[in-house]
């Protein structure tokens, strides 16, 4: 299987594959420290001996996701300015992450040698039924989330590799009812195939006699009428495929990142999550500050409303304006965030954060209360860095590129693409091929903080805790090795071919396990009244909630949506504010009216 | 086994601590959505702010940036965020206590099948 790289893809390769180096030693040093004390403790929660900048990197590099590096650029590259607001709660998730749950939590868990989440509710109620129930919802959540976020990797990879495209012969091109037009080629084997682009607007008209073939750079660029605008669009011939259906870019990109990743969380455990998220974090924070540099000395000067030169991002701030005043303005083009939403997003991302199970269990493993606190200054650093300097990034991307990663009109693609493009435009292939690993690395960690929770939830709370308490350490070793390899080679499977609609379900997934968990977790931790009805109740009830809002969504009640996959947004706010709601008055509710274990509650709160 | 007094301790200074922090993520709260939308959106004439006299109509014309940044993004994101880091910067070094977390319990996972 021969590969047809440029040169500049093997420099982006080299710097790319240094990185991976530094990953898989990472896994294997790691995996020394599995003879230390039990191995469950020891595997899945590094025997909580997890010190400051070791915390505070793992919570920060498993919260930043591919969505972080991927998503949330184009969502700037898209709607200006207004995504500051979107995204500005980061500067309350350091501390409502780390000081809402975090010491307590720590406390509770050596208390009753919870190693899990389920544990922890588990044995705080002697309730197996509220411990497989917290099982059931992190393995569903997890699993989809995981689908979505191999997807994310294997594109980064495949945007490294970048392959050209198939040859193929350009047949036709013709607009369907869905406002698309269709191109056909023609394959070497005999098959067609067909790539969709969107209009560019209601009233485009495709221009077919200006339609030009580029053989060598394997392109077509199709031309459309708009008014008395002329539109083009560069469309790609159709990508290199295996056995007829993959993409065989993404196919060796998936693989490439899946056995990465699958191999040292398998080998390492706990430690070689933790220790690759150091490595991760640094990657990360370095890579975009350089970017957030490297960009902004791009951005063309320009005049300011006062006629004075402009330059940086004052001048990238002018040329938004210029192009369209939405992206300097709230509420942002097409009335992107209305005030509801501003208020739900701060809800979502301050509060969704502590619900996340991933980053409760990094709070049942810091050493001692000193770590917690110097984490906790270093985590807060860290965000105000990192999203500041992507949203420097990002608004100097749409600067720099007016209108070609527009969704409806870019000629040189979607906006998802505006991340590896930057990096290329900005900064030299073996730097690119650095900043490239930025993203990978957020994916990579994130999918390595969920495979290690969803095989603890398999062998501890499912196999270990009710089916076979009697299971020797030699069983439960082999098991934890086979549960996280088995799967993510599933997830891998899963994501060769996933639907579009997966990144809706990262939303669902992250604001899902906030609704469940958040509410029954602090008043397991901090309420002695609480009761297992309760929690069971304001787990169940707030991920009904989110869930029936969201199939509302899909039966299409409610106003017209971008997408059937969006939720019903009661009252112009997003369903998580509904679910954490009923999550809350369950919670307390169902407590008050059904009575506590007092003697069990007493040992929890002495 | 843990010392009473100790746990005690930690849950009367994490209750505490979790009180600060909802009191400075409400501040938050309504600092950023309520400055920014209050002057960061566009209201026209017959906005009921407007016509209530909390604000003036703002327009695309009204447009300012500080240092490159829009004046709302300034004032209303990058201010408060500056303030909660070294918010979060105080408490970590100074505020937040330290305590002790206690003995690690028995592995004994029938304990709480």
């Amino acid at each position: 299987m021969g590969l047809d790289l440029s040169s500049e893809s093997q420099q982006v390769l080299v710097a790319f594959g240094c990185y991976l180096l530094g990953v898989a030693l990472l896994g294997i040093v790691s995996h020394r420290f599995l003879t230390r004390g039990t191995f469950v403790k020891e595997y899945f929660l590094g025997n909580r001996g997890l010190g400051a900048w070791v915390l505070a990197l793992t919570v920060a590099a498993t919260a930043i996701s591919g969505g972080t590096f991927m998503g949330f650029p184009s969502l700037i590259y898209t709607n200006g300015w207004i995504m500051a607001l979107w995204i500005c709660s980061y500067m309350v998730v350091p501390i409502t992450t780390m000081t809402l749950l975090g010491k307590r939590i720590n406390q509770v868990a050596r208390l009753s040698g919870a190693v899990t989440v389920p544990d922890v509710f588990r044995d705080r109620f002697q309730s197996p039924a509220l411990g497989l129930t917290a099982s059931g919802l992190i393995l569903l959540f997890l699993a989809f989330n995981l689908v979505a976020q191999f997807k994310a990797g294997g594109l980064v990879m495949k945007e490294a590799l970048r392959l050209p495209p198939a040859p193929a012969e350009f047949l036709r091109a013709v607009p369907d009812e869905e406002r698309n037009l269709v191109l056909t080629f023609g394959l070497a084997d005999g098959r067609e195939e067909q790539q969709r682009v969107p209009l560019p607007d209601e009233a485009a008209r495709y221009v077919a006699e200006r339609t030009t073939v580029n053989v060598e750079e394997r392109e077509v660029v199709v031309h459309f009428q708009v008014g008395e605008r002329t539109l083009s669009k560069q469309v790609k011939f159709p990508p290199q495929r295996l056995a007829g259906r993959f993409d065989k870019g993404y196919v060796i990109g998936l693989v490439i990142f899946a056995l990465t990743v699958i191999g040292y969380t398998t080998y390492g455990g706990f430690w070689a999550v933790t220790w690759t998220d150091v490595l991760e974090g640094l990657v990360m924070l370095f890579g975009i500050v350089l970017m957030a540099f490297l960009a902004v000395r791009v951005v063309q000067p320009i005049q300011g409303q006062d006629g004075v030169e402009l330059r940086g991002l004052a001048a990238a701030t002018e040329h938004l304006r210029q192009q369209d005043p939405a992206l300097v303005s709230g509420p942002g083009p097409r009335n992107y965030l209305p005030l509801g939403l501003a208020f739900s997003m701060f809800l979502m991302w301050s509060m969704m954060s502590p619900g996340q199970p991933s980053g409760m269990v990094r709070m049942m493993s810091f050493k001692d209360t000193p770590s917690l606190r110097r984490a906790l200054v270093l985590v807060g650093g860290y965000y105000l860095l990192t999203y500041g300097c992507l949203l420097v990034i990002f608004v100097c991307a749409r600067s720099i590129y007016p209108t070609e990663f527009l969704r409806e009109i870019g000629t040189e693609g979607q906006p998802d693409s505006i991340m590896p493009a930057m990096t290329r435009r900005v900064a030299h292939p073996l730097v690119a091929g650095m900043l490239l690993a930025a993203p990978y690395a957020a994916i990579m960690s994130t999918v390595a903080a969920f495979l290690l929770m969803i095989s603890s939830s398999l062998v501890r709370d499912i196999y270990q805790r009710s089916i076979n308490p009697d299971a020797s350490e030699k069983t439960i070793k082999r098991l934890s090795y086979a549960a996280t390899g088995l799967t993510g080679l599933i997830v891998m499977i899963g994501a060769l071919n996933p639907p579009d609609y997966l990144q809706y379900l990262i939303v669902f997934t992250g604001s899902g396990q906030g609704c469940s968990f958040l509410a029954p977790m602090a008043i397991t931790l901090y309420w002695q009244r609480a009761t297992r009805q309760g929690v069971l109740a304001g787990m169940l009830g707030g991920f009904a909630v989110l869930f029936g809002l969201y199939v509302l969504g899909w039966l299409g009640v409610g106003a017209p949506r971008a997408s059937r996959f969006l939720p019903l947004e009661l009252g112009g706010v997003d369903p998580l504010v509904w679910g954490l709601l009923t999550s809350i008055v369950l919670s307390i509710g169902v407590s008050l009216l059904t009575r506590p274990d007092e003697e069990q509650a007493k040992r929890y709160f002495p | 086994m843990s010392d009473p007094e100790a746990a005690r301790t930690l849950l009367r200074n994490a209750r505490r601590e979790a009180v600060l922090t909802l009191i400075v993520w409400a501040a938050a709260l309504c600092w950023t959505v309520g400055y920014c939308y209050l002057f960061g959106y566009r209201h026209t004439d017959d906005s009921w702010l407007v016509q209530q006299g909390w604000i003036g109509a703002r327009t695309d014309a009204d447009f300012a940036q500080i240092a490159g940044l829009p004046d709302w993004v300034l004032f209303g994101i990058l201010l408060p965020w500056l303030l909660c880091s070294t918010w979060t910067f105080c408490f970590g070094l100074f505020i937040m206590r330290d305590d002790d977390l206690g003995v690690e319990a028995e592995e004994d996972v029938r304990d709480g099948a």
